[in-house]
């Protein structure tokens, strides 16, 4: 099955968008042209190793570089004495937030290792190989200290204490002694005790997820030049060329005007290369060799020390009454942070209960430091794991009142206007239409096939939220001389954003996609823009170039006057041609009159920025998953999925669709096979492609899309991000689809097969 | 450490390479001969990313010492197109958005045009089996099969 759409645009229709356009960057992709951070090498550049705790938790008593800097071809190490030690500002690493000290921390451990990988040194030399030799010849004396990973046993009194100045706040103040434990945050309305009171029915259920990381293929890659006359230029692997000039100026004490981002191709992020995490160390090594830096990480590297996404302890207790109205709410969120505070369990905290309306709720959440890698922004950060909990616990008690789990969904969903437990009020969303789309389609409704095995099969539905960002994009429009147009943006394409910002500039100026070329600039090329994380850039970027395209229609007109020998006013743009209002066979072309107004030095370009007051435009998306449980191993095999997403207004369906797709994946790759394994001196067992298990093509169905479009409130066109939400509901759909199968509820992720397995085991005793 | 002159075809050009016997050849391609098309994602033959042909097979070349492609013929993704024409595959792939980041997507040229050199009617289970040892984030693997399909198609058309 291909994609449908099924819209509720109100009208808006616009000739570029629903298109196919064919990918702009696909060429480069698939012939080797295009440059990741890996592929570019300054010249004369050195090449650099780091030099990582072999512990989860250790003290450094004594670092000595002495041998390595000896050796023949090394031109530079450092350790965290050579970074600034007082650092100021703030940082912008996407949703997932760290102060600056503790990011610094991070980067280069100063004092204690908090995590396996933690780097405490790198060597620049002129080749890898040396390199990595000097790198093992840094003698580091450890003392080792306890570790902990477990989120629950870390807040223990007797836990290991990762910072002794870590003192927890929440609404009623600060904690009295340090621990483990960096915040407390509190939401919800109304009296949950008199909900549960008033319920005919209450579920309470714990769940237990593992860390998971982004995996994308490309470790990460970047070279810096650290110039004699103090200009830093960072070809980066980032997905903010700004934010991360913003961070590298805060925490290398360098303005930022002197340092210049050069963005590469980045080969997946998903959130995590938001974060800095070898651009600092390159750039402090460059300045002690006085020639560029590369550093690019290994599988082991990537896995045991970027990333990851939190693994988290939740429990949710929810009530209703037998004619299904949803009285209480509630839930405790415990999320590990990894060695530094600022797990996203906020944001948990904001997506648990957000597709619904409970008459009471309360939500506590705890950000806990374990010695694990420091998470990182994960594609909808948090709500993957809230949802999983939340929606397992609803469709037990649906269950439970005798209800079918799409009506008691839509009888206490979320509508326009109402608020969340952080009493945000929800511009325009359609959660209801979605609801009630799921419940028409014939995906919910056709029998679920019988598995060719002979095994139990089900069928399960999860519905998930995710509130995107918005923050600042920028975006030029230059009319060159023979009329094409060249459109300039400062967001780093991840996925698809060339090809629909051609797009999106083609419809605002009336004419072909073909005839406009996309690219990104460095940070001396446009304007600030945020990072390209939260969903948030064909939203922002749409209205930026619509603005800036709004200009050049302006300008052209204007210019277009003159030769009609009219005033700018009386001159019209339709169809793709200007004209004198009077006079409607006086036609020119937007790529002839584009010709004629740029000829004698004159020029037509327009920047802009969108609207810093736009507000988000919430996503949500709903899975439907098939699924065959082998009674004998415990192994999940999805048959048949369907994500249903409304995307307010779909520019590229295709790209759309590719979005839905992976993020579907990923979640369906949290949901059954993906996991950190710890011992229990907390080092990780299982840092490889092969142990890590990731899905591959063998282990999936296709995956059906079905596009909605309730257009949202603000911006040009309706859009709303589409990036995030749809690795939001896969494991809860997952989920409930196992308990259709074989009746048994699932409380932790993954749902492997070992624990399936045990899980049937205990439930037939 | 060792030197070893090696006689290799890349892509159809003959090269003698002065290489270092602990190189891969995914080293050797990328840092000797710049063909930087080539990716590494892991140096351990669990993502293939670095896929090249070796005398026509599909190979990890993260696996591979550079003494080893001493007298073989070695394709990369720089050596599918013709004088700037996309093979049917590359097409396939760019036209059905068989790829978003493109960092894995090298390895897809390779895998899949080995693919259909063995097999030009796969059927859906049997392409997801010869490429189950190339791990995509991105795409949920779904255009993928789909872009493999189209460019099965079209071959046999030819």
């Amino acid at each position: 099955m291909t994609t449908e759409i099924r819209s509720n645009a109100d009208g808006l229709e616009f000739k570029q968008f629903g298109k196919r356009y064919r990918k702009v960057d696909g060429d480069d992709k698939v012939t080797g042209q295009a440059v990741f951070g890996a592929d570019f090498t300054a010249k004369g550049s050195l090449f650099a190793k780091i030099v990582r705790s072999p512990y989860a938790h250790a003290r450094i008593v004594s670092i000595d570089t002495s041998e390595a800097e000896a050796m023949a071809g090394v031109e530079a190490v450092c350790t965290a004495a050579d970074f600034p030690s007082d650092v100021a500002g703030d940082v912008d690493t996407g949703e997932v937030e760290i102060g600056i000290q503790f990011l610094a921390n991070l980067i280069m451990g100063r004092r204690k290792a908090l995590f396996e990988g933690h780097p405490v040194a790198a060597v620049a030399a002129t080749d890898i190989h040396i390199a990595e030799e000097a790198a093992r010849r840094i003698k580091i004396e450890w003392e080792v200290l306890p570790a902990v990973t477990d989120p629950i046993e870390a807040m223990a009194q007797d836990a290991p204490l990762l910072h002794e100045g870590l003192i927890a706040t929440s609404l009623s103040g600060s904690a009295d002694a340090p621990s483990n434990i960096a915040g407390h945050m509190e939401g919800g309305k109304g009296d949950v005790e008199k909900g549960f009171e008033e319920s005919d029915v209450v579920v309470e259920r714990t769940y237990r997820t593992a860390l998971v990381h982004q995996g994308y293929l490309e470790p990460e890659a970047e070279t810096v030049h650290w110039h004699a006359d103090g200009r830093i230029e960072v070809w980066a692997n980032s997905q903010g060329s700004f934010p991360l000039r913003q961070n590298m100026s805060n925490l290398l004490g360098v303005d930022v005007s002197k340092i210049k981002v050069m963005p590469l191709e980045v080969g997946g992020a998903f959130g995590a290369k938001n974060t800095p995490r070898v651009t600092p160390i390159a750039a402090i090594l460059s300045q002690k060799a006085g020639k560029p830096v590369k550093i690019v990480l290994t599988r082991e590297e990537v896995l045991k020390a970027t990333g990851p996404a939190s693994g988290a302890v939740v429990t949710v207790k929810m009530g209703a009454t037998k004619d299904g109205v949803l009285k209480a709410a509630q839930s405790r969120l415990v999320f590990g942070a990894g060695g530094f505070p600022g797990s996203p369990v906020l944001r948990g905290m904001q997506t648990i209960f957000a597709c619904y309306q409970p008459e009471n709720s309360k939500v506590d959440a705890y950000d806990v430091v374990t010695n694990a890698p420091r998470v990182a922004a994960y594609r909808a950060p948090g709500a993957t794991v809230a949802t999983f909990c939340g929606e397992s616990t609803l469709d037990d008690l649906a269950r439970e009142i005798g209800m079918d789990p799409i009506d008691f969904r839509i009888k206490n969903a979320s509508k326009t206007g109402d608020s969340n437990v952080d009493d945000e009020e929800y511009a325009r969303i359609g959660i209801v239409q979605m609801l009630e789309t799921v419940k028409a389609s014939d995906e919910y409704n056709r029998p679920v096939k019988a598995s060719k095995n002979g095994f139990p099969v089900g069928r399960g539905v999860g519905i998930g939220w995710w509130p995107c960002g918005i923050e600042i994009s920028s975006a030029r429009i230059m009319v060159n001389h023979d009329g094409g147009v060249d459109v300039t943006i400062g967001a780093v394409d991840l996925h698809g954003v060339r090809t629909g910002t051609a797009q999106v500039a083609a419809e605002t100026l009336g004419i072909e996609p073909e005839e406009v070329y996309v690219h990104t600039a460095d940070t001396e090329g446009i304007p600030y823009t945020g990072n390209a994380a939260g969903s948030r850039i064909t939203r922002t970027l749409s209205q930026a170039v619509y603005k800036a395209g709004v200009s050049v229609i302006d300008q052209m007109k204007a210019k277009m006057a003159v030769r009609f020998g009219v005033d700018a006013e009386f001159v019209e743009y339709e169809g793709g041609n200007f004209y004198a209002r009077d006079n409607q066979d006086s036609k020119v072309s937007f790529k002839e009159a584009g010709s004629l107004v740029t000829k004698n030095g004159s020029n037509i370009v327009a920047t802009a920025s969108n609207d810093p007051g736009m507000r988000a435009a919430n996503g949500y998306a709903m899975a439907v998953a098939d699924v065959e449980v082998d009674p004998d191993t415990g192994k999940v095999q999805l048959t048949d999925f369907t994500l249903f997403q409304d995307v307010g207004k779909c520019v590229n369906p295709t790209q759309v669709e590719s979005q839905m797709q992976g993020g579907a994946v990923q979640g369906i790759g949290w949901a059954l096979s993906e996991e950190y394994v710890y011992d229990d001196q907390g080092l990780m067992r299982n840092a490889s492609f092969l142990d890590y298990r990731m899905p591959t093509a063998l282990d999936l169905p296709m995956i059906n899309t079905v596009i909605l479009e309730e257009p949202a409130d603000d911006g040009a066109f309706g859009i709303r991000g589409v990036g995030e939400p749809p690795i939001v509901p896969p494991p809860a759909a997952i989920g409930n689809a196992i308990s259709d199968a074989v009746g048994v509820r699932m409380g932790r992720l993954p749902m492997s097969p070992e624990r399936v397995f045990e899980a049937m085991k205990d439930s037939s005793k | 450490m060792s030197k070893k002159q090696i006689k290799t075809t890349v892509n159809g050009v003959e090269h003698e390479i002065l290489v270092d016997s602990t190189w891969t050849l995914l080293e050797t391609l990328r840092d000797q001969l710049k063909l930087t098309g080539t990716k590494e994602g892991c140096s351990n033959g669990n993502c293939g990313a670095c896929t090249v042909m070796v005398d026509g097979q599909s190979s990890c070349s993260c696996l591979v010492l550079a003494p080893e492609a001493n007298g073989r013929e070695i394709t990369t993704v720089e050596g599918l197109a013709d004088h700037g024409h996309l093979s049917p595959v590359q097409d396939a792939f760019v036209e059905n958005s068989g790829l978003q980041c493109g960092f894995c997507t090298p390895g897809f040229m390779i895998a899949t045009t080995a693919l259909l050199n063995d097999n030009p009617h796969p059927t859906e289970n049997e392409i997801r089996l010869k490429l189950a040892g190339n791990l995509c984030r991105c795409t949920g693997y779904d255009k993928i099969v789909r872009s493999v399909q189209d460019a099965a198609e079209r071959l046999n058309k030819a």
